[in-house]
């Protein structure tokens, strides 16, 4: 693997009452990096570590190989467009663009051939002589995007881009700005809370959570192996139970207490687990239909507590036979699996989660 | 019930600007007539004004730019003991005009301020003393109207100006002077209307004396000691025109931006 182009390592900063602590993570050279995590985490305290806006106690950050922990702001060579875009309202969209090429002893090659291209592959050219005051929130993005892209700058560093921007609008901003970045062709680190935001954009991930950065790495390996029950929890896995883990011929068997589950992994018996099975995991069986391999040994019978319908999706909580509790399972599925199966609260059905997809938090297993 | 609380507020707002409106008509009657008996001495107003609008100027600049560095540090950076300092700061606002003055006057009879008067000449019963006067008087007014400006622009305009290259200096000088820009305008009319107005720090430095040190509140506070009503009514007037066209200026800039 090639050294990352920027490398935060043993980064420890504190804010008052609020730490972050021993952060370690990298972004490799021409990758969009999302940084997620809930309000409160410390995404922007790291952000504005990065940038160079807040002093580090320890450790190091590393831009192309080179040590910038102790750079000024202003020589760090980094784009950066902030939640609220920070367009200087005293001056009109042009301007701003070109803001970066007015600053002393700072030379460009051709300032307006590189505010052209901006304008073109960001499509404002007919915003260029308007005020700030007179832009959408879709347009003041682009304006704070193509400012910070300006001074060519080694990496974008992209502060929750999208939390001024209507619920509506985001989701085709989100695929057009990734188009933008790809085209451009630049490292973005990219923070934000919003999970489908971070999946529909980040090609790596990281998360973080109370200063601390409990997981990194792609995609992928975020979704299907969170690395702890608070990673999972933050994705919104449900479905997370603790058992004991009991001899099985065909692999292990986790006693949770009111029904077991089956996993095809070998572990010692008598060892404390914690696993989760995601909604979307937990498939609803037919009768008389054959069952897959990969479902057979963890049929659940029980009966349906309650539907919620949603526009895109459906859940359902599902309490399985002889459980003591208001419900075990949720499990969510696309709304025409309601019709199919002639799905209503109180009908008794089987389900069961398809197995090679349950997560065991590896650290979660006692000794 | 809500109707007996919408006629108490309409009542109070009422009877306060029928008061005001009243005490100003009062005074417009008492000039017409008195024009008739004396008319009033236009070089003398004409000098109060002068020296009023020149030394109110001269002070309001001084204290603006004392107040621009000192209120911008205050609005952005948390430091040792900052609470006391922001306390003392505001001081010339809570603090008696006349007690002001006379902490100046007791100054300059400390050899230290001896010192200074001999450098820099005489403050005591001169137009300098008007001048330092007024600038104690407003500079507190001055840091707490500019604080309120610099603290309406978000520190992430400044963030991103360095991310762009700018440093600390260009920073203020390209991003927060000119974001500040409306803000410091309404605030330098409001202290230079404070400033014009100043009356008990400068006649307890300066003294009242006719034609040098005499200001149009000092012209105002003279006429009365001479019993001349007409001319005191004259200088009122101006004033009362000066502090309301400042009034309206002021009102009609927008607020600086915020985000």
């Amino acid at each position: 693997m090639n050294n990352p182009f920027l490398q935060v390592e043993s980064l420890n900063l504190t804010l008052g009452k609020f730490s972050l602590r021993n952060i370690n993570m990298s972004c490799q050279k021409g990758e969009y990096h999302v940084l997620l995590g809930p309000t409160g985490s410390g995404k922007s305290s790291l952000m504005k570590c990065i940038l160079g806006f807040h002093r580090i106690n320890n450790g190091f950050l590393y831009l192309k190989g080179m040590d910038i922990s102790n750079e000024l702001p202003e020589c760090r060579r980094m784009g950066y467009v902030p939640q609220n875009y920070a367009l200087f309202p005293h001056i009109n969209v042009e301007d701003n663009i070109r803001f970066g090429h007015q600053v002393k002893k700072k030379s460009f090659q051709d300032t307006d051939t590189i505010v052209n291209r901006l304008c073109e592959i960001l499509k404002i050219q007919k915003l260029r002589k308007r005020a700030i005051q007179h832009l959408s929130g879709g347009e003041k993005q682009k304006v704070a995007l193509a400012r910070a892209l300006a001074i060519q700058p080694d990496i974008l560093l992209l502060d929750e881009p999208f939390s001024s921007i209507d619920e509506g609008a985001k989701r085709n901003l989100w695929i057009e700005l990734k188009e933008i970045i790809n085209e451009v062709g630049i490292t973005a680190l990219h923070i934000t809370h919003n999970l489908e935001e971070a999946y529909t954009m980040g090609e790596r991930l990281s998360v973080l959570m109370n200063g601390e950065l409990l997981q990194s790495g792609s995609k992928r390996e975020i979704l299907e192996s969170p690395k702890n029950e608070d990673v999972a929890r933050f994705l919104n896995y449900k479905n997370i139970f603790q058992g004991i883990t009991e001899k099985d011929p065909r692999g292990t068997r986790v006693n949770i207490g009111h029904f077991n589950v089956l996993i095809s992994k070998k572990i010692s018996t008598g060892k404390k687990i914690k696993l989760c099975i995601r909604q979307q995991d937990i498939k609803i069986i037919r009768k008389g239909v054959p069952i897959k391999d990969s479902l057979k040994h963890n049929v659940f019978s029980g009966k349906i507590i309650s539907l919620l319908q949603l526009p895109e999706y459906c859940l359902m909580h599902f309490k399985v036979d002889g459980s003591p509790k208001q419900h075990d399972l949720e499990l969510k599925f696309p709304r025409y699996i309601l019709e199919r199966h002639n799905l209503y609260q109180g009908k008794q059905i089987n389900v069961a989660p398809w197995e090679p997809n349950i997560i065991l938090f590896s650290n979660s297993i006692s000794p | 019930m809500n109707r007996v609380f919408n006629f108490i507020m309409w009542a109070t707002a009422s009877l306060l600007i029928f008061s005001f409106i009243f005490l100003l008509a009062s005074m417009l009657v008492e000039l017409w007539k008195g024009w008739a008996f004396s008319s009033p001495k236009l070089g003398e107003i004409g000098f109060a004004i002068k020296l009023s609008l020149l030394t109110a100027t001269i002070s309001s600049i001084f204290a603006m730019l004392v107040s621009v560095p000192v209120s911008y540090l205050f609005s952005r950076h948390t430091f040792f003991g900052k609470n006391v300092l922001d306390t003392l700061l505001d001081l010339p606002i809570v603090l008696s005009p006349i007690a002001l003055g006379a902490m100046l006057l007791i100054f300059f009879n400390t050899p230290l301020g001896k010192q200074i008067g001999q450098y820099i000449g005489p403050f005591v019963f001169e137009v300098k003393g008007i001048i330092l006067a007024q600038f104690f008087v407003v500079v507190g007014l001055s840091v707490r109207l500019l604080r309120t400006t610099f603290e309406g622009i978000d520190t992430e305009y400044e963030n991103l100006a360095r991310t762009l290259g700018y440093n600390q200096l260009q920073v203020f000088f390209k991003v927060v002077l000119p974001m500040a820009g409306k803000g410091i305008l309404s605030s330098f009319l409001l202290v230079w209307g404070k400033a014009i107005g100043e009356f008990g720090a400068t006649v307890t430095l300066a003294g009242a004396t006719t034609m040098k040190t005499e200001t149009i509140p000092v012209a105002i506070y003279l006429s009365f000691e001479s019993a001349n009503v007409t001319s005191a009514l004259v200088y009122i007037t101006i004033l009362i025109a000066i502090s309301l066209s400042i009034l309206f200026i002021v009102r009609s800039f927008k607020v600086p931006y915020h985000e």
